[in-house]
């Protein structure tokens, strides 16, 4: 019956339910957006946004500051491990410069770095570094060049015979922590250092998000108030880009949210008005329907009924747009219309219930009224 | 004894004061009787009805059908003495747009455990009230006559006791409403109760009592105004339709 009734108003239904539709079109692609939104941000940093890189004071030549460095050492490596929790970490030693007697002749690269998870920091141009890293030697293409070796040459570090096992990309950046500057690369516990235990982390976050939390955690506990020394670890990460787009996201989806809301009112407004409107008309009928046996109970029931029906059409019609607009999205920021995140379905499944609840909400006062109304005065019309 | 009203008064309020529709009506209703309820305009005859229908409350007096008083019904109580005693039949016949002819009669047990059955019953009805071929028939597209055929089998679709009719013939011309008043008392068993409301005289002849309404009394016995109808017996009510001794 309550389907019928809606039929029969098919135009004015099909309005309100509309205004609905676009209520959670609102919500919906607010989430939609905002995810490929976060996306696109993420997709345009790069890795370089999900690394934060420690490095220990005094290790490059802008290093200031007076008396010794803090060092470091095992304990702070722990504690920067754990920071980092789940993340990968490429820990970096690095090993004092071999002395170039004069007129010795170079054929091996003089620096050296222990470094653990190499996989995770460096890009492989050729070879293979094996999985379990326990021997071998990684070279940078600029060692490659100058000592002209390339994979399989033997290669003498401390006085230990190795084999050139992969070359890599310089990283970017001359001061990152983890540039080779023409280093060879070896398991880390291959090697002491006299100076430094190490020289520093390279950590990576599973976003830039989580990147800029352990940055933030690191500096804290390593340079906090606690610290004594004058000179700091330096802890880098993009977490200013970070934040830009972090206040971007905020601003984009607080504007979104209100847009939505205000959407959604309105279309509450509107189907509160047709079921008003409609049981207005329907006086007569639920006289009738009150006259020959129905109670209280079931006129509300049927005038809700008829909400959730609007909601139900409301909110899959929304959900219908929310995905279309939502491949307009992906299509103008990720460049691919089906590359919807995995929370696209929370934010979807969010807005279709706010469509349902919003039209039930709407139907209640107008089911109230039209089920109080005495049957006899409702007969009148 | 079906239906007793005593001292029966309902008064609105107005704008301009109040209105007595109903000043002290005594009537009795007999298991089976067919009652009609004649009067001009404005004497209270629908609101008797609505009384009669549980649809409202006197302001004075008792109404006892099945020899309970109906004050004592809460609305929940009311609603269900309604659904299952008596049936309703409107001037302006009350059938719902959207439903097929079928489902108007069956409308009053569309919530019920047996939709089948409730199917029988409405199908068993229109076949009744000649109307079989139009099961499928939305109420525009059925004649006057058609609709208010269809608003008597909703009326006893439950198997009520008390079918009341409010000017059941109001909207049809003298031959259709004739036809479709005949059908009424045809459709209905001999225990089934009929009071209706009707301001054609004419009509008022089919039936076995008639009470006179005018400014919401009873005309009483000894004047012209109030008509046994059927064969004046020693069992027929002589004041409005109080026995008196």
């Amino acid at each position: 019956m309550a389907q019928r009734n809606l039929q029969r108003a098919k135009g004015r239904t099909a309005l309100a339910v509309l205004t609905v539709a676009v209520g959670v079109l609102a919500v919906g692609g607010l989430g939609v957006f905002g995810l490929a939104f976060e996306e696109n941000q993420t997709q345009n940093l790069g890795d370089i946004a999900n690394q934060v890189r420690v490095e220990a004071p005094g290790q490059s030549s802008f290093a200031i500051g007076d008396g010794d460095p803090p060092e470091l050492s095992e304990k702070r490596l722990n504690q920067i491990k754990r920071i980092a929790g789940n993340a990968e970490t490429t820990v970096i030693r690095q090993v004092d410069r071999k002395r170039v007697q004069p007129g010795e002749k170079m054929t091996s690269p003089t620096r050296v770095l222990g470094v653990t998870n190499p996989k995770a920091t460096y890009n492989v141009v050729r070879g293979e570094i094996p999985e379990n890293w326990e021997s071998g030697v990684i070279i940078d293409t600029q060692s490659a060049t100058i000592f002209e070796l390339d994979i399989g040459d033997p290669i003498t570090i401390d006085g230990r015979l190795q084999e050139v096992t992969a070359v890599v990309e310089q990283p970017g950046g001359r001061f990152s922590v983890e540039r080779t500057s023409a280093a060879a690369l070896v398991p880390l516990d291959l090697v002491r250092s006299t100076t430094n235990p190490y020289r520093g982390v390279v950590i990576h976050a599973k976003n830039s998000f989580a990147a800029g939390e352990i940055a933030t955690e690191l500096k804290s506990e390593l340079n906090g108030p606690l610290s004594e020394n004058e000179q700091t670890f330096e802890v880098s990460s993009r977490q200013d880009d970070i934040e830009s787009i972090d206040q971007q996201f905020t601003s984009t989806n607080t504007f979104l949210l209100g847009v939505g809301t205000i959407s959604l009112i309105i279309a509450g407004i509107s189907i509160g008005n047709l079921q008003l409107m409609s049981a207005r008309e329907r006086r007569e009928e639920i006289g009738v329907l009150r006259a020959v046996g129905y109670g209280r109970t079931d006129i509300l029931a049927i005038i809700l009924i008829e909400a959730v029906i609007m909601g139900l059409l409301a909110a899959i019609c929304g959900v219908g747009l929310t995905v279309g607009a939502g491949m307009l999205i992906n299509n103008l920021l990720l460049a691919a219309p089906l590359a919807f995140q995995p929370d696209t379905v929370i934010y979807l499944g969010v807005a279709f219930a706010f469509g349902v609840v919003i039209c039930v909400l709407a139907g209640l006062y107008p089911a109230w009224r039209a089920s109080r109304e005495r049957p006899v005065e409702a007969l009148r019309g | 004894m079906l239906l007793t009203g005593e001292n029966l008064t309902k008064r609105f309020a107005g704008g301009s004061g109040t209105v007595d529709a109903l000043n002290g009506i005594n009537v009795q209703i007999n298991t089976g009787e067919f009652v009609t309820v004649v009067g001009p305009s404005g004497s209270g005859k629908s609101t008797l009805l609505s009384i009669f229908g549980l649809l409202d409350v006197p302001s004075k007096g008792t109404v006892c059908l099945h020899d309970t008083d109906i004050e004592q019904y809460n609305h929940r109580e009311r609603t269900r003495v309604r659904k299952e005693t008596i049936g309703f039949v409107f001037q302006s016949y009350g059938l719902i747009p959207t439903l097929t002819a079928l489902e108007n009669v069956a409308v009053p047990r569309l919530l019920d455990s047996d939709p089948a059955a409730t199917e029988r019953r409405a199908k068993e009805l229109l076949g009744k009230v000649g109307l079989s071929n139009r099961l499928k028939h939305y109420p525009d597209e059925l004649s006057g006559g058609q609709k208010q055929r269809v608003s008597i089998a909703r009326a006893l679709v439950n198997e009520p006791a008390l079918v009341l009719a409010d000017e059941p013939t109001g909207n049809l011309d003298r031959d259709t409403g004739e036809r479709v008043f005949k059908e009424l008392l045809a459709v209905t068993g001999d225990d089934v109760t009929i009071v209706a409301v009707t301001h054609d005289e004419y009509l008022a002849e089919f039936s076995d009592r008639v009470l006179r309404l005018i400014d919401g009394r009873l005309k009483t016995s000894g004047t012209d105004t109030e008509i046994p109808v059927s064969e004046q017996t020693s069992e027929t009510p002589t004041d409005g339709g109080v026995n008196h001794p």
